[in-house]
């Protein structure tokens, strides 16, 4: 699991910190802002900000599901975990 | 820009994380499958 968006790698490090610890790597698509983003079709340009949107890559780096809950929206992890498990 | 769809080949990207390390997409390549979860900023909810 990786967690992404446009904040810089010392502002994901304050942000963990108040969870205790996050063990998976969240990205800085910092510099040039949102170019991950961008490739994906994540990125919001009016805002300049990246979506909330979940991307499921199998092993072989080919998109398996992708789902966007807009920024203000909520993920569904039951769902989430249910696609993952379709693969194990 | 639409979301990136089912059956698209994903862009491999190397990027600094808190951890600091650097993750490139290809490292999971024939290992793990990846789910990628992006958010608007931090210190807003997941």
């Amino acid at each position: 699991m990786l967690g992404l968006s446009v904040d810089s790698k010392f502002c994901h490090k304050a942000w963990a910190e108040g969870f205790g610890e996050i063990h998976f790597p969240l990205l800085a698509d910092f510099h040039p802002k949102g170019e991950v983003a961008k490739q994906y079709g994540l990125w919001l340009d009016e805002a300049g900000i990246s979506d909330r949107a979940t991307v499921l890559i199998d092993k072989e780096g080919k998109v398996l599901w992708s789902e966007s809950v807009t920024p203000g929206g909520k993920r569904q992890p039951s769902e989430l975990l249910g696609k993952v498990k379709e693969l194990t | 820009m639409a979301l990136i769809g089912p059956g698209a080949e994903a862009p491999d990207f190397t990027l600094d994380s808190h951890l600091d390390q650097e993750v490139s997409l290809s490292e999971y390549r024939g290992k793990k499958n990846v789910l990628l979860v992006s958010y608007p900023l931090d210190f807003t909810p997941t």
